[in-house]
C-alpha cells in the first residue's frame, strides 16, 4: 500500500517531467475535458451463465457446448460529479444481451434430434462509476482507471421449437435472478493519436472524447432475495468502446 | 371561354370519338364499361375493366384455369350483329401485334400465336352475354387450337392441361380477340374485343437436396438455397406433410405406368374438394425413394403438383433453406415435401418426398429442473422474500438518489 501512494505522486511528477515542454494548461488539462455530463458504451464479451451452481449435474455443456458466447451491451451513464485532481463519478444503467442455442436430445436416448433449444439472457444494471481521470486530465498519459458497481437483475427465457419451453405441470422457462453488478478496468484515450480529429469530432459531433475500455465484469447473478432462482451470473472480461459528450 | 365552357366542348369532342369507334354498322361492340367483362361463380374479383394483363389476380392462374365453373362474362351490343352467323374468339400470345381478327394475316405452325377459344353460333349470341372459361382460353393455347378444331373443349380434358404446365413460367400476356362472319370465310365486322389479360399456371421449380430433422412434435425440413433468379414471382415457400386429419388423400389414380411399384392409393374420403392427380406420367414418376419410415398412401410424390386439397403443413413468404413443421403427433411416421409458390397463387411442383418420425426431446428447461434447478415461472414470478426485493429496489432507489443529489451540489457550485 505504502508503494502505491509513493507511486502516483511519482507517476504524476514523472508524467509531468516527461510532458515538460514549459507549456502551460489550463485548469481542465489539455486532455480532457470535466464538463463532460453523459458517457456512453458499447459493451463486447464472453459470457457464460453459471447454470450449474446448485444442481445436481451439470447440464450446461451437454446443451450448449463449451464455447463461450457473446454478450453485447450498451452503458449510458450520467456524470453529474467532478472532483478535482481525482476524478467523476457517474450514474447510469447497463443491458446486455446473450443467448446460447444448442440441440434438445430425444428422451428416448437415440440420436439424430434435430429440435433446437436456448437460452437467452437480457440482462441490466444500475450502476455508479467512478472514473479516475487525473491522469488523462493532467498528464499526457493517455489512462482512465475506473470502477463500478451496482445492482442488477437478469430476464432469461429458455425456448424450443415451439415457444418458451414448459414442463409437464406447466411451469414456464422464463424468469428473472436479482443480484450485484461490479466491475474494474481501464480506458485509453483514442483522442491521444489525432487530438485534431478528436477536436473536430467534439465541434461537429459533440462527442468530446472517445475510449477504448477493457474491464473485468462481474455479473453476481444468484438471486439476491430470492429463493428459487436459474443462477445466471458470470466473471468474465469485456472489451468496448466509451464515448463522452 | 371559361373553363366550364371548355370542359364542355372537351367532353363533346370525346363524346363524337366514342361514338365513331362504338357505333359503326360493321363494327361488332363490347361492352368495356358498367360490370362487364366480369367474372362469375368465383370469389375472385377483377380489378379493373379491361382486364389489366400487368396486375397479378386478374388473369387466369392455375386455380382459376381448374375451376371448370368459372366463367368470363362478355356483353355486346345486339345491334351490332345483326347479319353475322357465327363468332370466332382468338387468344393471342404475346405484345397483341399479330391481327388474329385477319384470317390472311394469322401466323401458324410453330409461329402460330393466335388460338381459338371457342366458336360461337348464332343460337349462342342471341342473349347479349357471351360466356367463356378460363380453361378454354388454357386449353386453346396449350391445344394449339385454330379454325380447323372448333369442338369445344372438354372440361376434363381442359383439366389435364392445366397441371400439364410444369415449367414455372412467368405470366404470359394475352389479348382477346373476336371475328364475326356471316358465312365460313366472309368477315363482316372488325370487331376486336380489345381485352387484354394473362395467365401463369405454373409455379416455381421444386427445391432441391431435401432434408429432413425431427423433434418433438415438430419437423426441421432442411433444403439447398433456392435461386429464384428464374422465377421473378417467386413468392415462398410450402411445407407438405401427410398424414393429416383434414385431408383424405385424395383420388390418386392407381393405373401408374412409372418404372416402380407405388402404393395404390384408395381414396376413402368424401372431400368435394379431392383433385385428380396425374399418376400416369413415365417421365417423372419414381424419380427418387422417400428415405426413412414412411405412413402409407402418400398422396402427392416428387414432380407433381401437391393435391388440391391438401393445406401445407407449414409456410415461409420468402426465400429460406428451412421450413419448420409443428403441432405434429409424435411418434408418427410423417412425408414431407416442400413446393414454391408464386405471385400468383401457383404452387411449384414438390421436391423429393422424405419421411421422417417426430420424437419426444428433453430441452434445456426440461433437463434443468431434471438436475434440481428451481428457477422459472415466468418473468414475473416472485421466488424469495420480500425483504430482498425491497433490498434490491432500496439500492436501486439510492443509487437514483445520490445522483440527483450529487446532480444539485454540482449545480450549487457551479452557480447554474
Amino acid at each position: 500500500m505504502k508503494r502505491l501512494v509513493l507511486a502516483v505522486p511519482l507517476l504524476l511528477t514523472a508524467s509531468n517531467a516527461f510532458a515538460g515542454d514549459g507549456i502551460a494548461r489550463d485548469e481542465a488539462g489539455p486532455n480532457r475535458d470535466p464538463d463532460s455530463k453523459w458517457a456512453f458504451e458499447l459493451r463486447f464479451g464472453a459470457y457464460r451463465p453459471q447454470v450449474d451452481n446448485g444442481l445436481t449435474r451439470p447440464i450446461y455443456e451437454s446443451y450448449f457446448g463449451t464455447q463461450k458466447r457473446f454478450m453485447i451491451g450498451m452503458q449510458v451513464d450520467y456524470e453529474p460529479i467532478h472532483i478535482r485532481h481525482v476524478g467523476s463519478l457517474g450514474f447510469g444503467g447497463i443491458w446486455g444481451y446473450t443467448r446460447a442455442t444448442g440441440t434438445a436430445p430425444f428422451a428416448d436416448g437415440t440420436a439424430g434430434s434435430d429440435e433446437q433449444t436456448r437460452l437467452s439472457q437480457w440482462n441490466l444494471a444500475a450502476v455508479a462509476t467512478a472514473r479516475i481521470d487525473v491522469l488523462a486530465r493532467e498528464t499526457w498519459i493517455p489512462l482512465v482507471p475506473y470502477g463500478k458497481v451496482g445492482v442488477a437483475t437478469s430476464f432469461w427465457s429458455s425456448t424450443n421449437q415451439r415457444g418458451v419451453s414448459q414442463t409437464p405441470d406447466g411451469q414456464v422457462g422464463q424468469g428473472h435472478t436479482n443480484g450485484f453488478f461490479y466491475a474494474f478496468g481501464g480506458m485509453f484515450l483514442l483522442d491521444f493519436f489525432d487530438r485534431q480529429a478528436a477536436k473536430t469530432f467534439s465541434v461537429e459531433q459533440g462527442v468530446k472524447h472517445t475510449y477504448f475500455f477493457a474491464e473485468y465484469t462481474v455479473w453476481d447473478l444468484r438471486g439476491i432475495g430470492q429463493t428459487s432462482v436459474m443462477q445466471v451470473g458470470d466473471s468474465t472480461w469485456t472489451l468496448g468502446l466509451a464515448f463522452e459528450m | 371561354m371559361n373553363l366550364l365552357a371548355r370542359l364542355a366542348s372537351t367532353f363533346a369532342f370525346l363524346g363524337v370519338l366514342l361514338f365513331a369507334f362504338n357505333a359503326g354498322a360493321d363494327q361488332l361492340r363490347w361492352a368495356t364499361t358498367g360490370n362487364y367483362p366480369k367474372r362469375s361463380n368465383t370469389t375472385k374479383t377483377i380489378a379493373s375493366i379491361p382486364f389489366n394483363k400487368d396486375t397479378i389476380n386478374t388473369g387466369i392462374n392455375r386455380d382459376d384455369c381448374l375451376d371448370t365453373a368459372q366463367e368470363w362474362q362478355l356483353f355486346y351490343d345486339p345491334a351490332s350483329v345483326v347479319g353475322v352467323a357465327y363468332i370466332d374468339i382468338y387468344a393471342q400470345t404475346g405484345d397483341g401485334t399479330t391481327n388474329c381478327e385477319d384470317i390472311a394475316s394469322r401466323p401458324g405452325g410453330t409461329a402460330q400465336t393466335c388460338y381459338l377459344i371457342r366458336r360461337l353460333t348464332k343460337a349462342e349470341f342471341t342473349s347479349t352475354v357471351v360466356v367463356i372459361h378460363p380453361y378454354q382460353i388454357i386449353a386453346a393455347v396449350f391445344g394449339h387450337q385454330d379454325a380447323s378444331n372448333t369442338t369445344l373443349v372438354n372440361p376434363t380434358t381442359a383439366q389435364t392441361q392445366c397441371l400439364a404446365d410444369k415449367s414455372g413460367n412467368t405470366p404470359v400476356a394475352i389479348t382477346l380477340w373476336s371475328t364475326p362472319f356471316t358465312d365460313s370465310t366472309t368477315v363482316v365486322a372488325n370487331g376486336s374485343l380489345g381485352l387484354q389479360t394473362s395467365y401463369d399456371i405454373s409455379g416455381p421449380g421444386a427445391p432441391t437436396g431435401l432434408t429432413l430433422g425431427a423433434g418433438n412434435t415438430i419437423i426441421n425440413a432442411h433444403f439447398d438455397s433456392f435461386s429464384s433468379t428464374a422465377y421473378p414471382d417467386f413468392k415462398g415457400m410450402r411445407a407438405y406433410c401427410w398424414p393429416r386429419s383434414d385431408f383424405d388423400g385424395g383420388t390418386v389414380s392407381t393405373t401408374d405406368t412409372g418404372t416402380s411399384a407405388d402404393t395404390a392409393v384408395t381414396d376413402s374420403g368424401t372431400s368435394s374438394t379431392d383433385t385428380a392427380v396425374d399418376d400416369t406420367s413415365t417421365t417423372t414418376d419414381e424419380t427418387s425413394t422417400p428415405t426413412g419410415t414412411c405412413p402409407a398412401n402418400i398422396p402427392f410424390k416428387e414432380g407433381e403438383y401437391p393435391p388440391g386439397g391438401l393445406v401445407p403443413c407449414a409456410e415461409r413468404g420468402q426465400l429460406s433453406t428451412e421450413v419448420t413443421l409443428d403441432g405434429l403427433t409424435n411418434n408418427q411416421p410423417y412425408a414431407v415435401a416442400i413446393a414454391t409458390w408464386d405471385n400468383w397463387g401457383n404452387s411449384g411442383v414438390l421436391s423429393a418426398v422424405q419421411c421422417i418420425t417426430p420424437k419426444q426431446t428433453v430441452d434445456f428447461y426440461d433437463a434443468y429442473k431434471g438436475a434440481g434447478g428451481k428457477g422459472g415461472g415466468g418473468y414475473c414470478a416472485f421466488n424469495g422474500s420480500n425483504t430482498g426485493m425491497y433490498g434490491l429496489g432500496l439500492s436501486a432507489l439510492g443509487l437514483a438518489l445520490a445522483g440527483r443529489i450529487a446532480r444539485r451540489r454540482n449545480t450549487t457550485r457551479n452557480g447554474r
